[in-house]
């Protein structure tokens, strides 16, 4: 999202900008139809649906009472998400844009989504977006001016006030989301939980931003406002801060009132948010699309420029005939299991699945290790309850870590297979364009993942990872033997990793027998079968992730790789069947390729406009 | 019979101080004789910015802990009743002495060269009537991103830490109930006497009129969210009851000023109410060019806004235009109401103030047990177990606990009696059974009788688990006790 080219103002005219390209893409359809390359109409087939489901999602999260469904209210202009002093969000609401109102709860995994309603009625979506219906999300379309741009907004459940779990459910839809808004409110300073949160969402998502809400009622902010930089300058994350009321927006908008609106501070964030994050993700949805669209037409105008060749020069058949062969040649050996890319990638896989699994265990280990030298200076019964709830958080913790770890690996490693494979490609023409590998991922973390993270299974397996180890925390609940105190396992806090201050204190008093023992090793044998089983389902799930990661990568270069065999071995049949025709029609044939190829090279001229170069680290020179 | 509980506890104490003359431990053991003379000492904590020093102010009755909008108690700092103002700096090595300050609204001490970190705390001597019941200490927060800050209350509050502060009893805010919280009041409750233990200590829900974001019913709702908490079992077996308090305007109600009086009431003469316009907001009721200007300025409602919060405000401004007659006086008392900071007295008083003398002698029991393990002297182990076992209120204690851990199966209306009668221990009798406190000795002895017989029937029938029938026996030995002393 830090692409340098200065974007314009899209907001206003993404729509048309977007319906131009879809046009220019359909017209490629259509001549792609005509070469009879049914492959590369699917492609553009995939890339137009890519294109028209793509929008910036923007997740709203925050400590639970800090007002995130007041700011979502505020920024989509009505009272759609119940706002209430006590009662919190339950399940995460979805809103996005349509001409008219409608309202669907997404029920339990497998089932079809089934409608709440269609008009708004408050008491059905209240009671569903508090838990009480069978839903797991609520999806809202609604003709909201700020959705209009694009903008896909997550209104999230409470980071800390709920099970541990939705902190890591957070956190794991956070690669796929383009902003992340962390609502605070202005009556405080930001706390160690809330730092900790934020500092593993930026490590996810690039853009997060501090928005501090109710200032209509408190006096005090700026000093809140400078306390807070200082906390995020010492820990390191880089996020603005905006401050915000939504009280005076409301009665801004009731009253028409400019001056007020202004007061409320939401001019600044959805300025940023339609121009920063609704433009810069329309941008790079339209970049790859166009670049497929040129590498479309590249592909089309291949044999055409053979055919083209031969006939001009039909002296020079034997040499032609030799470079489209070597051509042919070496884009058969892209698509062999010895290519070099596949050997990148397999390499990278097993890297990655050791890095992932050692890390794993390690941290487990640790925490056993950890969990064991205090239950030898305590008594189990005295302190299972809090032990538990640290054993649980502890472990959520480091799950999260593992996975924000496999997350940049994975990342990693498709680039550098892009770059492998446009390193071998490059000679093959212009097909730089396919490194490009931004949808790649998807596979892994979805685009729609926010979709699987929130119902907790489904779509995507990386997901699972998170819905299988809230299963396995539900486990430990049978281990306690006491039903853990699950209201109140919290945020990541660093302060309660610390094993010894959490239970420090509890001295072992005189009783000291082999009652006693037997216990420890009972408590010991129970944490290392919690820690075994984390590491387990854990571990099965990163390799189901990553396993997936490595078929999506390799069928996507594959059938790439497949496309310029296709394209290569039609340069070499047509070229050689057009020297065979009579030699009158040549002239004829000529002009008719320099037709078809000057229609290609307008579209190409009108694709390129919506991919402007990128200075990115290019792969490496076209030769 | 607190006082005969507190009295046996200081005799134990006194021949401990005797035992231990001469050893390592003499000073230790002097202090801990010495506490049972002092007023019961009450903790005021909770996490980072919940305002734990505005209500430490609302409850002296005057501006002296800093309060400011970011974090800023960072040393434990106690405030005791004594006849010469003075503040103390008590280092972690070296001795005691008396530092500089100045007043200017809030206290400011002038630390010199000494850093915040090498102080175990300081030590405001302060002449006022309102900490003649009890010490109040004011501690830094938890979850604070000072890490240390935090762990130094931690420490300060947990009684078999290296470093306890040894207080009686602890007034704990915060805002929604957080994991932080829980733990923290986990932390405080000793482990040895009486297990988790909800006797010595009250929750507050703090800064109560912003969760109902300043609204005139503000409060209301806070009421209604502390009331669902404390019926949460959860909570229950960790605190004695949930009191909303908005501390901002507690504060500012305990040392309303004539002239604060007088803008709010040229306010509220001019037509403000707590809907107009001019009040919708901080930066609204701050902005230079309104109607009341002429009134009231804009740097004078800022200031007013700052000190009362927006919904002391907007709430001061409904109650003067009903009671236009008003004196200062009479706002101040209807503002500590709604403030929440009245009801809270009342529960200091009963829960704290009233029974300081059992919670005197637990604390010192607990650290007079800690000493006798590491340096056992003769018989004092024994007399120390003896006395815990003979003081009948401990024993309501541990009912109580055991109460609302939900461990005895006693029908509801049952177990609500139980516990007031336990709840209450050491108050009036006519208190503890739900009589008001001028009701007729007779009527008091009956319905004792009559509870006394209840509970001996239950105690007999051959039926009750053997549960019911120890619980039986701690209510039956309470309404005996009560009975005698109604005759005595």
């Amino acid at each position: 999202m830090t692409a340098p080219n200065p974007t314009p103002a899209a907001a206003p005219d993404a729509g048309k900008q977007r319906g131009e390209l879809i046009k220019v893409m359909a017209a490629a359809a259509t001549a792609a139809q005509n070469g009879k390359r049914g492959d590369l109409v699917k492609k553009l087939q995939s890339a137009t649906a890519r294109l028209t489901s793509s929008g910036a999602r923007v997740a709203v999260v925050g400590e639970f009472k800090k007002g995130k469904s007041s700011v979502v209210n505020s920024l989509i202009g009505g009272a759609v998400c119940p706002v209430d002093d006590d009662i919190s969000t339950a399940v995460p609401t979805v809103l996005r844009y349509a001409d008219t109102l409608s309202i669907t709860g997404v029920a339990l995994e497998g089932e079809p989504p089934k409608e709440v309603a269609k008009e708004l009625s408050k008491e059905q979506m209240g009671k569903a977006i508090r838990g009480a219906g069978d839903f797991q999300r609520v999806e809202i379309a609604l003709p909201s001016p700020l959705l209009k741009t694009g903008l896909v907004v997550i209104d999230t459940p409470g980071v800390g006030g709920l099970q541990s779990e939705h902190a890591l459910r957070t956190l794991a839809m956070l690669p796929s989301v383009h902003a992340l808004l962390f609502v605070s409110d202005a009556t405080q300073e930001l706390t160690a939980p809330e730092i900790a949160f934020l500092a593993n969402a930026r490590r996810l998502c690039s853009n997060v931003v501090c928005v501090l809400a109710k200032t209509d009622i408190f006096p005090f902010v700026d000093a809140v406002v400078e306390a807070n930089q200082k906390h995020l300058t010492n820990a390191g994350i880089a996020a603005p801060m905006m401050t915000v009321s939504c009280e005076l927006r409301a009665r801004a908008r009731a009253a028409k009132d400019p001056v007020l609106g202004e007061a409320s501070g939401f001019g600044p964030l959805e300025a940023m948010l339609v121009t920063r994050i609704a433009a810069n993700a329309e941008a790079l949805a339209m970049r790859a699309a166009a670049a497929d669209v040129l590498s479309v037409l590249d592909q089309l105008s291949k044999p055409l420029a053979a055919v083209r060749e031969a006939l001009k020069t039909p002296e020079n058949q034997a040499e032609l005939q030799a470079n489209l062969e070597a051509a042919k040649h070496r884009a058969e050996s892209l698509r062999a299991q010895t290519a070099k890319w596949q050997m990148v990638l397999s390499d990278g896989v097993m890297d990655l699945q050791n890095e992932v699994d050692h890390d794993m265990r390690a941290r487990m280990r640790a925490i056993s290790q950890e969990a064991e030298a205090s239950l030898d200076q305590s008594d189990p019964v005295k302190m299972w309850d809090e032990f538990g709830q640290w054993l649980e958080t502890r472990v959520v913790y480091d799950v999260t870590e593992n996975y924000v770890m496999f997350t940049q690996h994975a990342l990693a490693l498709t680039e550098r297979v892009g770059a492998m494979f446009a390193e071998d490609a490059a000679d093959l023409g212009e097909v730089a364009n396919v490194a490009a590998p931004t949808h790649l991922l998807d596979k892994v973390i979805d685009p729609e993942l926010p979709k699987a993270a929130l119902q907790g299974g489904g779509g995507s397996a990386a997901i699972s990872l998170f819905r299988n180890t809230y299963s396995g925390m539900s486990m430990f609940g049978a281990l306690g033997g006491q039903g853990m105190m699950h209201i109140f396992t919290g945020a990541m806090n660093p302060l309660t990793l610390g094993l010894g201050l959490v239970l420090g204190s509890r001295s072992v008093s005189d009783e000291h027998t082999r009652q006693l023992e037997a216990r420890r090793n009972h408590a010991k044998a129970a944490v290392r079968k919690y820690t075994d089983e984390a590491s387990f389902v854990v571990g099965k799930d990163s390799r189901d992730a990553i396993r997936t990661l490595q078929r999506s990568v390799r069928d996507t270069y594959s059938a790439l790789a497949e496309e310029l065999v296709r394209s290569t071995t039609t340069a070499v049949q047509q070229a050689t069947a057009a020297l065979q025709g009579a030699q009158q029609d040549h002239q004829k044939k000529l002009q008719a390729i320099d037709a078809t190829l000057k229609a290609y090279q307008t579209l190409a001229a009108q694709a390129a406009k919506f991919a402007p170069p990128v200075a990115k680290a290019a792969p490496k020179a076209t030769g | 019979m607190s006082n005969s509980l507190l009295a046996r506890t200081a005799s134990v104490a006194d021949r401990a101080v005797a035992a231990y003359a001469g050893s390592p431990v003499e000073a230790a053991s002097v202090e801990i004789r010495r506490r049972l003379d002092l007023p019961v000492q009450v903790a005021i904590a909770g996490k980072v910015k919940v305002g734990k020093s505005t209500l430490l102010n609302a409850l002296v009755g005057e501006e002296l802990a800093p309060t400011n909008a970011s974090e800023c108690t960072r040393i434990v700092t106690w405030y005791r009743r004594a006849e010469v103002t003075q503040v103390t700096a008590v280092p972690y090595q070296g001795s005691p002495h008396p530092v500089a300050f100045s007043r200017n609204g809030a206290l400011d001490v002038e630390l010199g060269a000494e850093s915040a970190e090498s102080l175990r705390w300081l030590m405001v001597d302060w002449p006022t009537e309102r900490l003649r019941a009890m010490t109040l200490v004011d501690t830094p927060g938890i979850a604070s991103l000072s890490t240390d800050l935090s762990q130094r209350t931690t420490a300060f509050l947990d009684p078999t830490s290296e470093d306890p502060g040894t207080v009686d009893a602890v007034i704990y805010l915060m805002r929604h109930m957080h994991t932080a919280d829980v733990r923290l009041l986990e932390s405080f409750h000793d482990h040895d006497l009486a297990q988790p233990n909800p006797v010595n200590c009250i929750a507050v829900l703090s800064r109560a009129d912003e969760i109902g974001v300043c609204r005139l019913d503000a409060m209301k709702s806070a009421h209604a969210i502390a009331d669902r908490y404390i019926v949460q079992p959860s909570i229950r077996r960790l605190v004695q009851d949930v009191v909303p308090v908005a501390g901002l305007l507690a504060q500012a109600a305990v040392s309303l000023r004539e002239e604060e009086f007088r803008f709010l009431r040229s306010m509220a003469q001019a037509g403000v109410r707590s809907n107009s316009p001019v009040l919708g907001s901080v930066q609204e009721l701050s902005a230079a060019d309104t109607e009341i200007d002429d009134v009231v300025s804009a740097s004078v409602r800022r200031a007013l806004v700052e000190r009362f919060g927006l919904f002391g405000v907007r709430w001061a401004m409904e109650w003067l235009s009903r009671a236009p007659e008003a004196t200062a006086t009479e706002l101040a008392e209807a503002l500590a109401k709604v403030s929440g900071l009245t009801h809270l007295r009342e529960i200091v008083m009963q829960q704290i103030a009233a029974r300081s003398g059992l919670l005197k002698a637990r604390s010192a029991m607990t650290a007079l047990t800690r000493l006798a393990a590491t340096n056992p002297v003769n018989g004092l182990s024994e007399e120390l177990e003896a006395l815990a076992a003979g003081a009948h209120e401990l024993a309501e204690l541990r009912m109580l606990n055991a109460l609302r851990l939900g461990a005895v199966p006693l029908k509801d209306d049952q177990l609500a009696e139980a516990e007031q009668i336990l709840e209450r221990s050491g108050q009036a009798a006519a208190a503890r059974i739900g009589l008001p406190p001028d009701a007729e000795v007779g009527e008091v002895r009956r319905k004792l009788l009559a509870s006394l017989e209840t509970w001996q029937k239950r105690a007999e029938n051959p039926l009750s688990k053997q549960a019911v029938v120890d619980a039986c026996r701690v209510l039956i030995r309470s309404y005996e006790g009560m009975l005698t002393d109604l005759a005595g």
